[in-house]
This record gives structure tokens, sequence and C-alpha cells, in this order.
């Protein structure tokens, strides 16, 4: 949701990408709260929000941006869930944490000062006139546990770590959780990588099987979905993208709270690691591979969901970097080169060679890494 | 002898040295002549080689081509997305669309200029 923010701000003003990005992580905190109900808004089901609400929306700094209604414009809770894994979340919260109890790390600038006061309140529930996205109360006052949930519900997945202190992390575990995902997600990344492998060949051995494609991509877009139904977790997810998003955003480019943080890199997960040296937290250590595939990863997943591919003769959707012949000039391509990342980054964060795989991957393994 | 006879046999001398020397170079020019014969007759012989064996391959790709005709049916058949599932990818992908962060330059002054941090965004194209 922050990416697709400053991206509609690049957009609709002609600046630079660092100034949108600074835009925004320098935003006041509240009116970040009440672009994430105009986006929620854009996509939810009726009734909208209330008066009391749409007026308060109406007075926020990026009314002008508001997307249109269609898909979420926001990533898929498996962006947060790769995202959450480097630990980006709690090596942040430390820095807060060391920033509001001492100078062990400096001076904030001024910018970074801001990045904190939006930081405490995006992402670690200090008041904020509106709460963001409903997403924790009383009942569930964690919103780390409430991302667990999430993850736990739709993908099936735990993170590969605990609590902050390397404690066991405590959620609410619901018993309706697709377990059976990362089998059938491997399975079809497997099938994928097949079909891209064999896109131009027209004369040996072509192992690329549409209908098989087409059959796991389906029976994902089941189980997702059936978690889905009336939009449920939809809010938490959004609540996982604006976190994690904030998260993404801090370490995308050397922001001012980098260059106060000393951890200046080449790449988000550079600058993660350093941070994460500085506040004594390490990154995960393919921090690289998750950054990598995250947006990716997102797209491939709305793109199941989506139910594009409803047929054999369409599972090029998922393979094809272009359209094929005929097709409308213009026509928006499909998602052969997501795949092709996913596929490399998941088996560089997993560790399992899946284009290489001699048979179908074991399915009772749950985790992406293993939980320490 | 008189000497009207050694001036006939010399003459005939002269003749035969004449006639030797042109059948030298008859031969000479034979031998030169078969040479070439059997040049062109090997070159020949290679062309019409080279035929048989382009013609044997031509043949059995057509042969090979024919087998495996009924397979055709197994390659992928690709169908065009309808104009409503060509409208949601594009709607999907606009939903996701981000800024490219691969040039990982610092924040500069100008950055942090260029909007004010509590001003309402107003758009200014078409953002959307």
């Amino acid at each position: 949701m922050i990416q697709q923010l400053v991206q509609r701000i690049i957009v609709a003003t002609g600046v630079t990408p660092q100034a949108a990005a600074e835009r925004v992580l320098g935003s006041d905190p509240f009116d970040l709260t009440l672009h994430m109900e105009e986006v929620w808004a854009a996509f939810s089901a009726p009734p909208g929000p209330g008066p009391g609400r749409q007026a308060l929306m109406n007075t926020g700094a990026f009314t002008a941006l508001i997307p249109p209604a269609g898909p979420p414009a926001w990533d898929h809770l498996g962006y947060s869930y790769v995202l959450e894994n480097t630990r980006v979340v709690q090596i942040l919260r430390r820095v807060v944490r060391e920033y509001r109890s001492g100078e062990g790390l400096g001076i904030p600038s001024v910018p970074s000062q801001r990045w904190i006061d939006a930081t405490e309140a995006v992402l670690f529930q200090a008041p904020n006139p509106i709460a963001p996205w409903l997403s924790t109360s009383p009942i569930r006052q964690d919103p780390e546990a409430v991302r667990r949930n999430a993850y736990w519900r739709l993908l099936g997945l735990d993170l590969a770590f605990g609590t902050d202190d390397n404690r066991p992390p405590a959620y609410d575990k619901a018993t309706a959780a697709n377990t059976s995902f990362v089998g059938m997600f491997e399975e079809l990344l497997f099938e994928v990588w097949q079909a891209i492998t064999n896109v131009r060949n027209f004369s040996g051995v072509n192992a690329s099987d549409d209908d098989r494609i087409y059959r796991i991509a389906e029976e994902l877009r089941f189980i997702l979905n059936s978690r889905r139904q009336l939009q449920m977790l939809a809010r938490e997810e959004l609540a996982a993208a604006l976190a994690l998003g904030w998260a993404e955003l801090t370490v995308s480019a050397n922001t001012p709270i980098v260059v106060d943080l000393k951890a200046q890199g080449t790449s988000a997960s550079d600058r993660l690691r350093l941070i994460g040296e500085r506040v004594g937290l390490p990154a995960h250590s393919k921090s690289a591979a998750l950054f990598s595939m995250s947006s990716d990863l997102s797209t491939f997943l709305r793109t199941i969901e989506a139910g594009l591919v409803t047929a054999p003769n369409l599972s090029w959707v998922f393979y094809l970097e272009q359209q094929p012949p005929g097709a409308p000039p213009g026509s928006p391509n499909p998602i052969g080169v997501e795949s092709r990342r996913v596929i490399t980054e998941w088996a560089a964060a997993t560790g399992k060679d899946l284009k290489a795989r001699a048979k179908p991957v074991e399915t009772n393994r749950r985790q992406l890494v293993t939980a320490r | 002898m008189t000497d009207g006879e050694d001036n006939d046999i010399a003459k005939l001398l002269q003749q035969l040295t004449e006639q030797n020397s042109i059948i030298t170079e008859l031969r000479q020019q034979y031998a030169a002549s078969s040479e070439r014969a059997d040049m062109l007759n090997q070159f020949v012989m290679r062309v019409a080689g080279a035929s048989s064996v382009e013609e044997v391959l031509s043949k059995g790709f057509k042969s090979l081509s024919a087998q495996l005709e009924p397979l055709r049916d197994l390659t992928p058949r690709r169908t065009l997305l309808s104009y409503e599932a060509l409208k949601l990818l594009g709607d999907l992908r606009k939903s996701l669309d981000r800024p490219d962060w691969s040039n990982g330059r610092a924040f500069t002054d100008d950055d942090l200029d260029a909007l004010s941090p509590d001003a309402p965004i107003e758009e200014k194209g078409d953002a959307l």
C-alpha cells in the first residue's frame, strides 16, 4: 500500500521516487491512516464508511490519490510474510526504542524524527486519532501476533523466528488454515519453470504441462479464496501491507533515517543488515532473496486469486512474458517475468532446487525456513 | 653415296626429329587433358553424390514429419484472454504498480523540499 502510494504521488506530481518517498516517510501518521481508510473504502463492499469517517477522510493529505475501485490497491499477504521474515519490523522496533530511550544511536535529524513519530504510530500502535484499520484492539493487542495469525490462516506458514527476545511466539493459531499451501505452491512453481524453459522448444521433448499448471492454480485459488470469503482477512492483509510497506520503503533507498543510522547500502537487504548490526538484532541471512521476490510474489498470488487462468489453454499467463500473437495492441503483459523471479528467489530462500526437482516436493513441510 | 643422297637423308632425319617433337608435345597435351578430364569427372561425381544425400535427407525429413504429424495436437494450445480478463489483468497490474528503487541514491535537499510535508498532494496529471 505504501509503495503504491509513492507511485501514485510520482505519477500525479512528476517528482522523483526519492522526493515522493520522503513525502510519505515525513507524513503525519494521521494522514496515512486516513488514506488507508480511503484505500479500504475504494475496495470494500457496501456499506462504506459512515458520514463522520467520510468527512475526516476528505481532510487527508492524500485525498487526491484515492485508487479506483477494483482489485485491492495493496500488496498480497504473501508480500508481507516474506518481508516480515527478514525481521525488519523487529529491527525497526529496536531502532525506535533506542531513539526514544536515549542517544545511543546519535541525535536523529528532523526528517528522521518525523519518521520515528510515524513509525511508532503506524507499526507499533502509538495513539492516533483513528486506530489503523481496526486490526488491533484490547482483544488482540499485538499487531505482530495478528499478522502471524493471518499468515497461518491464509498461507499455513509461521515466521522463521520467535519474538524480539527469542521467546516462542504467542498468537491465536486458527484450526482452519491452508496447511497444504506450500506444497501446492512449490508444485506450481516447478511446473511453471518447466513451461518457461520450454517456451521456445518446438522440436525436443517438451516437459511443460499446461493442464497441470491450470489444475494446481485452480486448487490454490480454491484454498486461498476459502479463507477470504466475504472479505475475511482483507483488513488484516491491508494492515500488514501498511506495516511491511512502511518498513520496506524505509530501507528501499538511503532515506534520512538510514543515513542517520549510518547504514547506507546498495540494496534494501544491505541496509537492513547494517541497521540490524547497529541495534544488535541480525537480519535473516536470506534477506536479499526475500526482499527481491516480495513484490513479484504479490503479483503472482493476486493473479492466482483473480482466477485469470480458467482453462489449460490460458496457463501461459503464468509463464509468457508477452501476450501471444493476435492479442490487442497495448494489452498488459502476462506475469512470466514475475514468475521467474519468484521461482529463483523462493528456491534461494528455502534452499529447495525447484528447477531440477525430479519428484514432487514433500507437502508436509510448512515453514519457509526452520524456526529457531 | 653421292652428295644428293646425303642431303636427302639429312632432310629425312630433320623431318623425323620434328615429327618426334610434335608427337612428344601432343603426348604432353593429351596427359594434361586427361588429368583435367579426371578432375572434372571427380567433381561431377561429387556433385552427384551430394544431391543424393540431400535427396535422402529431404525424403527422410518428410517421412519423419508425416509420422510426427499426430503429435501436433499435443503442443500447447494458447488461446487469447477475453476482454474482461485482459481488463482484470491490467487493473491488477496497475493496482500494484510501484516505483523502481534500483537507483539507490541518497536523498538530497531537493528531494526533501520537493513536496511540502503538510500540504495536500494536488493531482496534476493522470494519476490513476
